[in-house]
């Protein structure tokens, strides 16, 4: 490990300063976007009384869930000793701080009152998940910070793997957390499942590596650095390992869920129903999102960096629509408050009686979303300009001597 | 209900309320609440026309301190379900009280309610000239919506039905 | 307990200050027109879980009225889902404490019109999930939004079974000065605890009692000796997703 350099990216090409000036435009717009939202009010979202959580939801979920997918990289290197991975490891928990930062800003801001943040950061109903969760994210910033300072200061570099470790354990304890929001919900049929939690835990395994490969190849092919595929060809495989994964915690969530009279109604809307809820799960998260990839990995094509950029990209296409499915197509079927096979809903003023809530996002909504990934990346190329998480090579030869010379 | 307690406590009130501007440093008392007597008559603020003649504490108090007394009194009202008496009048902090006498201007002869959106309300005096942002009215109503009775002489008795007031807490 | 010792001893202070005013005959020729005599009042005990304020609603009688949702609309200042004129919000952004919901017996085809507010559940999952504990059960069973502690995360409305809460999407003026409410803070019916703590009934029942009909009785559930108490003793009676276990203290009958 010790033989590895690492440097800041040299950030003064047009390029560069193009990509700043891109992604900085899109945080304008996403901060334009919160400003606009809490000065009306929320009437200005597609967001009412029946789906509560909307599209920032999905966004800021989808960034928290791949924030700690995104410290996999580090991990595998730091707990499971494998070498190969170690050089990575800075940009792993860089990527990691920077993606939940951002969506953690998504989160803030679309609360009703984000001006009493201090109350959310005082105030601690320790019965409530999403208080725990607030402890969880403080606490990987920490445990992250300090892992990264391990990796990066000689002086502390003795507790490289006691750091590493906590992290891990951090982070499996933090997707949990995140899962169980959803999974507690005792009230809604769509969400009330422990399998939810190590579902999250997988989901965020694939996207974090996805989102990781996506910026890993970025860097790289940006600064007219080396990559070699001894690194890059093991995480590809790994990433097909994760998608498959992934599929199949979905698959027995719903089967599961199929097998309860209670929650069939619920499994019938999202699995055979007429809404974009149906179209999302299987043609966004099934097909796009996991077959697709899965074929390109691990075809013959699958070693060419194109497939790989293009299967990182289905992947978070898939996650997202997933996500979209659970967070806004478990709040769309009405409450059941009578027995539904007894009772049918005639009317209500309150939505009882539809079929389904439908849900149209606003545009403030989506660029609020767009603005934490934008800031997001922002962190992560402003931190590799300002100190050292690349590795100035990451040739077969410099990574891994044996595959080299194999 | 007329005991001497009663007349006891009653002049303790008025007693107070003359001896204040007397104990008071000079020209802080006039600061805030009577800024504006001099140069704009129309939007002097009520605060010793009405009702029990005096705050539930003394000025000085009430300045420093009246973010805790409302803070404590939320707390026991919301939380603990601790409802002081209406009349309680030394010991009830309801931000709705404190409205319902400080939240007028007077408007010619008349005695208008006005919302925190007016630069002339109470609250507004010292807040918008020290920058702190209050909080409360977004929920709470700022514009007093209770009745209120003014005392003898500086009351203009015929206005005293007017619109401005006679917007009685419907009930 | 040490503001109220504080307050306590500045009255005495202040009652022996007066005297000793009022012996120098600072007072006349004044004109007062309101006496402090309530400042002996006792300081207020806070409600206790001797108490467990709760409902029961008779389905059957119910019937087509809707005079509970108008009483309710009217003390609180809301629109209950209907937009007026200069109001932005849609109307399913729109607040409801209660509503009534038309149910079909889908065997034997019997109709019957539900009343559903906030059921005060004895564990609610608004209150268990609420990060910062705005959302709260009183002592005395009622729960409820501390509006001061609330961030707006909407998790209690995901957390709700009855769907008994509403986020404020819009700025909200002339609030009534016992029932604040507020852009960005998520409400709910509190069973009319300003009413409840001066000792009357909550506006709906007492609505429903005086121009509806007469299907809604409130009171505590742990006084035998309340009405809502012996109705229940006497009738059977059933909760909303009594699966849940949540032990709600809204009953009803005829479902």
């Amino acid at each position: 490990m010790s033989k590895i350099q690492y440097s800041e990216i040299e950030g003064n090409s047009k390029g560069f300063y193009l990509v700043l000036l891109v992604l900085g435009g899109l945080v304008g717009l996403g901060a334009l976007a919160a400003f606009y939202m809490e000065h009306n009010g929320h009437w200005v979202t597609g967001m009412d009384n029946q789906i509560a959580w909307g599209l920032p939801h999905v966004f800021a979920i989808f960034l928290i869930v791949a924030a700690s997918g995104a410290l996999n990289v580090a991990s595998i290197g730091t707990v499971f000793n494998k070498y190969l991975y170690k050089p990575l490891g800075r940009l792993s928990g860089l990527l990691a701080i920077a993606l939940l930062a951002g969506g953690l800003v998504i989160l803030v801001l679309d609360l009703g009152r984000p001006d009493r943040l201090i109350v959310a950061m005082t105030q601690y109903n320790l019965t409530s998940i999403f208080a725990w969760n607030i402890l969880l994210y403080n606490g990987f910033f920490a445990l992250v910070a300090v892992y990264l300072w391990t990796m990066m200061d000689r002086s502390v570099g003795k507790y490289y793997k006691s750091a590493g470790i906590a992290a891990f354990v951090w982070r499996l304890i933090l997707t949990t957390g995140t899962g169980s929001i959803f999974g507690f919900l005792v009230a809604r049929p769509g969400y009330d499942a422990a399998i939810l939690a190590p579902t999250f835990i997988i989901l965020s395994f694939s996207i974090g590596l996805a989102i990781f490969l996506l910026v890993t190849l970025a860097f790289y092919q940006g600064t007219n650095r080396e990559l070699g595929d001894a690194v890059l060809l093991r995480m590809k495989n790994l990433l097909g390992v994760f998608v498959a994964a992934t599929l199949y915690f979905v698959a027995v969530f719903h089967v599961t869920n199929l097998y309860a009279a209670e929650h069939r109604e619920v499994e019938k809307f999202i699995l055979a129903g007429d809404s974009i809820h149906t179209k999302l799960f299987w043609i966004g998260f099934v097909i796009v999102g996991s077959l697709l990839p899965l074929l390109f990995l691990y075809s013959k094509a699958g070693k060419s960096r194109t497939m790989i950029i293009l299967s990182s990209l289905l992947v978070i296409v898939g996650a997202f629509s997933l996500l979209y499915v659970v967070v806004i197509g478990g709040q769309a079927k009405p409450l059941e408050i009578v027995n539904p096979n007894e009772w049918k809903v005639v009317s209500s003023s309150f939505g009882d009686a539809v079929d389904y809530h439908r849900y149209n996002p606003t545009l403030a909504e989506f660029l609020l979303g767009v603005g934490g990934i934008a800031m997001a990346l922002l962190i992560v190329v402003f931190g590799c300009k300002v100190l050292r998480f690349l590795p100035v090579s990451l040739a077969d030869k410099v990574v891994d001597p044996h595959a080299a010379s194999k | 209900m007329k005991n001497s307690p009663v007349l006891l406590v009653t002049a303790a009130l008025l007693a107070l309320s003359l001896n204040l501007p007397a104990n008071d440093k000079p020209g802080r008392h006039t600061r805030d609440t009577h800024r504006q007597s001099g140069t704009d008559s129309e939007h002097k603020v009520i605060d010793k026309d009405v009702q029990g003649k005096s705050c539930v504490r003394d000025t000085k108090d009430m300045r420093r301190n009246h973010m805790k007394y409302l803070l404590h009194q939320r707390k026991e009202t919301t939380r603990l379900g601790k409802r002081w008496p209406k009349n309680a009048h030394k010991n009830n902090f309801s931000l709705e009280r404190c409205i319902n006498c400080h939240a007028r201007v007077k408007k010619g002869n008349a005695i208008v309610p006005v919302s925190i959106k007016d630069k002339n309300h109470f609250c507004n005096h010292c807040h918008r000239k020290v920058a702190v942002k209050i909080d409360c009215f977004q929920c709470h109503n700022s514009k007093p919506t209770g009745k209120i009775k003014l005392s003898g002489s500086q009351a203009p008795a015929k206005n005293l039905k007017s619109s401005a007031l006679s917007d009685a807490r419907e009930k | 307990m040490t503001e109220t010792s504080k307050t306590d001893n500045s009255r005495r202070k202040f009652i022996t200050a007066g005297a000793a005013f009022a012996g120098l005959g600072l007072a006349p020729g004044v004109h007062l027109i309101q006496t402090a005599q309530a400042d002996t009042s006792p300081s207020p005990k806070a409600v206790t879980s001797d108490k467990r304020w709760g409902m029961l609603i008779d389905a059957n009688k119910c019937g087509d009225c809707t005079a509970c949702i108008t009483a309710c609309n009217k003390e609180f200042g809301l629109e209950g889902g209907q937009s007026s004129e200069g109001n932005k919000a849609r109307d399913t952004q729109k607040t409801q404490y209660i509503r009534k919901v038309e149910l079909l017996n889908k065997q034997t085809g019997h109709k019957l019109s539900l009343p559903i507010l906030c059921q005060h559940c004895e564990s609610p999952p608004c209150v268990d999930v609420c990060p910062t504990g705005a959302s709260m059960k009183r002592a005395d069973g009622i729960a409820k939004v501390d509006m001061h502690l609330c961030i707006g995360c909407r998790y209690c409305m995901m957390a709700c079974p009855y769907k008994a809460r509403s986020f404020v999407h819009e700025k909200i003026v002339d609030q009534k000065p016992y029932a604040p409410r507020g852009m960005g803070t998520v409400e709910s019916c509190n069973l009319c605890v300003h009413r409840v703590d001066e000792g009357r009934q909550p506006a709906c029942v007492e609505a429903c009692n005086k121009e509806g009909n007469k299907a809604m009785v409130f009171g505590d559930l742990k006084d035998e000796n309340s009405a809502v108490s012996k109705q229940l003793k006497k009738h059977s009676s059933a909760q909303l997703r009594a699966d849940l276990g949540l032990n709600t203290g809204i009953r009803y009958r005829g479902i």
